[in-house]
């Protein structure tokens, strides 16, 4: 009987956390996709979005989203779910949790379920190349966002929309080339060296200070962009640097961990800190004055560029003669910061 | 016959002990900054909340268990924290909140063992899957602010000592002296030494278990609620992975992946000895690649040392 009274506590624990899961905390994203979105795993099953109304012309669209763990994704992927149902489509939805062979295999699926354009925010530039010939062979046209898969996976029915990164970084050092003192000394936070990502805006950084070669970049260490790794190599760094200038991170989550860890050791003053993607946090921050400047991922520029190609793609324009598009970075400082909020 | 030195016995004994003190007379040679007081407490603070999770994993692992939901868990427990600090603005209670949630989770995850008959392994690899779905529908993706109430545990000082360092204290003592002092703790060890030899002589192993993730889980739930403090938000993307560096401290630390071997304290100082080891490459300017090469060689003589040890018990016995 005493046992049974504990399995019977524990098990109302659990209904209790699970109300407090169901009534969320006001911040979470529509419902649909909430509901979607605890059913999927890592390993991608799928959901629609929406109940299914099987009227046989209504366009469907499935899209594979790159990882549910980032904000921008989902930023991205409830932008694209909002415009897309605004214009009467319907859109599967599915998440690779980072993984190509798992995208890929979402994309066979979307096929077998009878979409009419597979999209996806492509994991590799050479290891979705199979998901592109799958859309191909199936006569669909197939859409990457952000990440452009090489060559088009040599399908002239691939329409890539995208803000370059190496652009992303170009702003970070063009902006810092006119604000940084003599012989500034540069920390650089990055993402994961393995990532295309990486290179490309830690190029695009490079190039944007060459007019500066009075700044360096002292210290480089991959936080793999998280908030905890940001604040753990900013202690370090804070042990090795008597003065800091300005520290670059190649996300906002980086960035906004080492502003912490300086405010923390009261050591925040008069350092320029850059961080990129415009995310909601980043912005909360430049307005308060600490963030200096942030590069913005344009989520709802590139949804809606997509579903305007949704819409020629429905009203039968040719995939082959649709351009690609190319969604422009922006630079928010405190000056136009409230233009985006 | 001349006595043979048992070199297994030895690294049980002092083997970690002297590769912490060789690791740190090193880096206090190669870097001028690492002896600075404030980079000491540095490390100690960088490895709270690992260090808290690893109490409760060493725990596991000499029981003969193992919990690979404990990173995920973690964040669930930092996003759930701060998701009711941000709406009823009482510290208290989100600090119980983030707890019971860890401890709801490590009974969930002891219901499915004992009950089902499931490899630890499994369940826990199971429940990683609904703790991060549950977290990403509680947050929707985003992070979670609106938490400064609670900036003192994770940035305050006691003295000179920061709060997350005396909170970690706290719990490796509490479960050093839980599973030194007292007879649950003998029956971990006994769990983990020879479940059916314990069974048999009485003790219900099954609910034993579910008691042991139950603590496990608590520690879990209080670790998420410091690295909310620390990181000043829940984010719902922090976390992932804090479960192997947490065995990683277990298994450096001298605990056996066989069960029935290790101590916290030894855990405490294989945390440290990782944390030590991160730091110095961060002050060095080590790149991120080298870094994870010196790690996974770490691990790597470790586990060494570990099976060593176990073909020195057998010779022993």
């Amino acid at each position: 009987m005493k046992k049974k009274c504990y399995k019977m506590a524990a098990l109302g624990l659990a209904m209790g956390m699970l109300a407090l899961t169901l009534t969320g905390c006001g911040k979470a994203a529509p419902e649909s996709n909430s509901e979607s979105n605890a059913k999927q795993e890592a390993d991608g099953k799928q959901e629609e979005s929406a109940p299914a109304q099987e009227t046989g012309e209504e366009f469907v669209i499935g899209f594979s989203n790159m990882n549910d763990i980032y904000p921008y994704c989902i930023k991205f992927r409830d932008y694209l779910v909002e415009f897309a149902e605004a214009e009467g489509m319907k859109v599967l939805i599915a998440d690779a949790a980072g993984d190509a062979a798992a995208q890929n295999g979402q994309v066979d699926n979307f096929i077998l379920q009878g979409v009419d354009v597979v999209t996806a925010i492509t994991i590799d530039l050479d290891a979705s190349i199979p998901a592109v010939n799958a859309a191909e062979n199936a006569g669909l046209p197939f859409i990457s966002y952000l990440t452009n898969v090489r060559d088009n996976g040599g399908y002239d029915g691939y329409i890539y929309i995208g803000s370059e990164n190496y652009e992303a970084g170009l702003l970070q050092g063009q902006y810092l080339a006119e604000v940084l003192p003599e012989n500034a000394q540069i920390l650089y936070q990055t993402g994961n060296p393995n990532d295309s990502q990486y290179s490309a805006r830690k190029q695009g950084l490079l190039d944007g200070l060459a007019e500066r070669p009075d700044v360096t970049i002292a210290a480089e260490v991959a936080t793999m962009n998280q908030k905890d790794q940001g604040i753990t190599v900013m202690e370090d760094w804070m042990q090795v640097y008597e003065k800091i200038d300005c520290v670059v991170a190649q996300n906002d989550d980086s960035i906004l961990g080492a502003i912490e860890a300086m405010k923390a050791a009261g050591r925040f003053e008069d350092v320029i800190t850059v961080g990129l993607d415009g995310s909601d946090d980043a912005l909360v921050s430049i307005e308060a004055g600490e963030l200096t400047m942030s590069v913005l991922q344009d989520a709802k520029g590139q949804a809606q560029a997509a579903v305007a190609i949704f819409k020629q793609l429905r009203d039968g324009a040719d995939a082959a003669s649709i351009e690609d598009a190319n969604v422009p970075f922006q630079t928010i400082t405190k000056d136009n910061v409230g233009d985006y909020k | 016959m001349k006595p043979k030195i048992n070199v297994a016995k030895i690294y049980r004994k002092y083997g970690i002990m002297l590769i912490f003190i060789t690791l740190f007379a090193v880096s206090s040679l190669i870097n001028k900054n690492f002896l600075k007081p404030q980079n000491l407490m540095n490390i100690l603070k960088q490895i709270s909340v690992v260090t808290i999770i690893a109490c409760g994993e060493t725990l596991l692992i000499v029981a003969g268990l193992i919990d690979l939901s404990a990173g995920l868990t973690c964040t669930l427990a930092s996003c759930f924290a701060a998701g009711v600090l941000v709406s009823t603005g009482n510290v208290f209670l989100s600090i119980i909140t983030g707890v019971i949630t860890g401890m709801v989770v490590g009974w969930c995850n002891g219901f499915l063992i004992t009950h089902f008959k499931l490899q630890a392994f499994i369940a826990t690899l199971a429940m990683t899957n609904v703790a991060k779905g549950i977290t990403q529908v509680y947050t929707g993706g985003t992070a979670i602010n609106g938490v400064d109430k609670i900036r003192w545990l994770g940035q305050g000082y006691i003295g000179i000592v920061p709060v997350p360092v005396v909170l970690m204290l706290i719990c490796v003592a509490a479960v050093f002296v839980l599973m030194k002092y007292t007879k649950l703790g003998l029956y971990v060890y006994a769990i983990g030494g020879n479940e059916k030899a314990t069974s048999a002589s009485g003790v219900n192993v099954k609910r034993m278990k579910r008691v042991f993730f139950c603590i496990s889980g608590a520690l879990v739930g209080l670790a998420g609620v410091l690295l909310m403090a620390r990181m000043m938000s829940g984010q719902p993307s922090v976390g992932d992975g804090y479960e192997f560096d947490a065995i990683t401290a277990a298994v450096v630390g001298g605990t056996s992946f066989t069960g029935g071997i290790g101590t916290v304290g030894g855990m405490l100082i294989g945390s440290i000895i990782v944390g030590m080891i991160n730091n110095v490459l961060n002050l060095l300017n080590v790149s991120t690649q080298y870094q994870l090469i010196v790690k996974g060689l770490l691990i790597a003589g470790a586990v060494i040392l570990d099976v060593k040890t176990k073909e020195g018990k057998e010779a022993d016995s």
